[in-house]
């Protein structure tokens, strides 16, 4: 199935479709900070992909915190990990994309890594779920869902994020289409995030300021 | 007998060691009657009475028999963490400062101390604004502080420290005659005391004269500390957005501040989102570095106590002779001066050789920071 994919990337339009699902760049930008703080926190005694492991756990993290005291809940069904908003019908999960991720321009981004049963099962549900909202004549996919149809009527979005020397370039995305090596490849919306820039950890050298003035303190004898 | 006791003292030396006067009933056999009465000075101890007082307050006979303490109130007096120190915790530290204030005169009557230039900065309602304004001042620029004990010595301000074992008492300061005092706790760690006495260099300026006390009065000092010690500027300029634990680490000795303060100041400066801060309070939490800080830093001592005790060994005198001379216990005179201390470090030294001193030029003085304290025969 090819759909056509619905790109915002007008600041405006960015602003008010997140708002639309319950979100703003603010909230997601925390996630998108905690991704880079995870990347940074590996060192070299750790195992190999540490950072990008790190990356995946405080992102995740991060945007649950953010979430569920607004009435999110988590859900790892099946090892799956998502934010979930049952009243709107949306889930997050988040995800390393490639160096397409963030651009409106050129080739849409896939998933760095293959995903598992429980992704293409999600994704399955979303082009059902998107299915059933297009006979509805609903062309977007933040209405309520009907829980009879898919595993739990939510549609599930893709924290999309993708670290570059300057920043981190981001998008959330709603998957419709895995390629044959079950990476998530097609988009039905892409919401493009601004770069969150980055002059962290190891990115940056360690430029530090002069010490201050030093003072000497007069004490002196007194005769007599 | 008659004229060479001085009930205060009795008190100040009670409290120096923690004791109520039922408690010092009980380990001096003393009835609390009789204390009472001393103390009030209704009556005057027997000499038998006085060595059993002496030897159960570990204080010499001489100590009660000179003039009258100056009294500090604790209404005067700004402690860091009043809502946490017990009454008792409180009366031992203010008579710590008692003790504090004839030091201070004995030190005023044989050596010159700087003068102080401690402006009132109450008309600043933002701490932060009060902190740059006192830097601009003193010429200090947006530079880190190299030394915050020499930097209050220097203007003017007695430093000196508590050997309190009681984690609850901070530090504290007051104004006395026009002079500004502060006392550290030598318990905490070289960050902490720097923090400590930047904060209450806060109270000093923007509460001097009976100002906001209690909470918000601790809260604008902590905010006028962590300004001072680490400007917005500065900060800005050199810990990365979205710093990580090892960025504040490799960092936080730039300021001379502990990895929390330094993590705290990152996020007032916007330097880290709110979830960033919560994550590396976790961290610097769960790793215990709130109580033991990592890659410490040496404790600041007092240069005035260092040049006095060099000057006077020069002339062949000692801690025992000056503690001798005040009537107190050497251990007293010692947790005062943060445990005379001396070390052989560069411009700390005291040259006491004035014609070694004339063989150098003034260029070269200036170029070591050489101390300038000049002995009069």
């Amino acid at each position: 199935m090819r759909v056509a994919t619905h790109t915002w990337e007008e600041p405006d339009d960015v602003t008010q479709r997140l708002k639309d699902l319950g979100l703003s760049k603010e909230i997601l930008r925390e996630a998108v900070y905690a991704y880079a703080m995870g990347l940074a926190a590996a060192t070299a005694n750790d195992p190999p992909n540490a950072g990008g492991f790190m990356a995946y756990v405080y992102s995740t993290r991060a945007l649950r915190e953010m979430l569920i005291p607004r009435g999110w809940r988590r859900d790892n069904s099946g090892g799956y990990c998502r934010v979930v908003n049952d009243a709107a019908g949306v889930a997050i999960t988040v995800s390393t994309g490639d160096e397409h991720t963030g651009g409106a321009e050129g080739e849409a981004p896939r998933t760095k890594r293959s995903k598992g049963p429980r992704t293409v099962a999600a994704v399955a549900d979303n082009v059902l779920q998107l299915s059933l909202f297009d006979q509805s004549d609903h062309d977007t996919a933040d209405g309520a869902g009907d829980d009879s149809s898919g595993a739990d009527g939510c549609v599930t979005w893709v924290l999309l994020m993708h670290a570059t020397p300057s920043g981190i370039q981001s998008e959330l995305s709603l998957p419709v289409e895995l390629d044959d090596s079950h990476r998530i490849g097609e988009w039905r919306e892409r919401i493009i995030l601004p770069v969150t820039p980055l002059d962290g950890p190891s990115l940056a050298p360690i430029i530090l300021p002069e010490p201050g003035p030093d003072f000497d303190v007069s004490v002196t004898r007194r005769t007599g | 007998m008659d004229s060479s006791f001085t009930p205060s003292r009795l008190a100040v030396a009670r409290r120096r060691r923690g004791l109520t006067k039922k408690a010092l009933a009980d380990v001096s056999g003393i009835s609390l009657r009789s204390l009472t009465g001393y103390e009030a000075g209704a009556h005057v101890p027997s000499a038998a009475h006085l060595d059993v007082l002496a030897r159960v307050l570990k204080f010499p006979v001489a100590f009660f028999a000179r003039e009258d303490l100056d009294a500090l109130r604790s209404e005067g007096v700004s402690f860091r963490s009043m809502s946490r120190m017990t009454a008792g915790q409180r009366a031992r530290a203010l008579a710590s400062g008692e003790m504090a204030l004839e030091l201070s005169a004995w030190l005023e009557r044989h050596f010159s101390l700087p003068d102080p230039d401690v402006p009132d900065l109450r008309q600043y309602s933002d701490p932060e604004a009060a902190a740059l304004a006192l830097r601009s001042r003193w010429g200090l620029g947006d530079r880190p502080l190299a030394h915050v004990v020499r930097l209050l010595e220097a203007k003017g301000i007695r430093v000196f420290s508590l050997a309190e074992e009681a984690r609850e008492v901070d530090a504290f300061s007051f104004w006395r005659g026009g002079v500004p005092f502060v006392f550290l706790n030598t318990g905490k760690s070289g960050e902490r005391s720097r923090f400590d006495a930047a904060h209450e260099l806060g109270h000093l300026v923007l509460h001097a004269h009976g100002a906001p006390s209690g909470r918000e009065a601790e809260q604008e000092a902590d905010l006028f500390a962590s300004s001072l010690l680490m400007p917005r500027s500065s900060v800005l300029a050199y810990v990365p957005r979205g710093a990580t634990l090892a960025d504040l680490l490799a960092r936080k000795r730039v300021w001379g501040v502990s990895l929390a303060a330094l993590a705290h100041r990152a996020h007032r400066v916007g330097l880290l989102s709110e979830w960033q801060y919560r994550t590396l309070a976790i961290q610097i939490q769960e790793r215990g570095y709130r109580t033991s800080e990592p890659d410490p830093m040496p404790r600041e001592l007092s240069q005035v106590t260092e040049k006095v005790f060099s000057a006077l060994r020069a002339e062949g005198r000692n801690k025992a002779d000056v503690a001798r001379e005040l009537g107190w216990p050497v251990a007293e005179l010692e947790s005062l001066v943060f445990g005379l201390v001396l070390r052989a470090v560069p411009g700390a030294a005291v040259d006491t050789d004035v014609s070694a001193r004339r063989s150098r030029s003034h260029e070269e003085d200036a170029a070591v920071g050489q101390p300038s304290l000049h002995l009069v025969p």
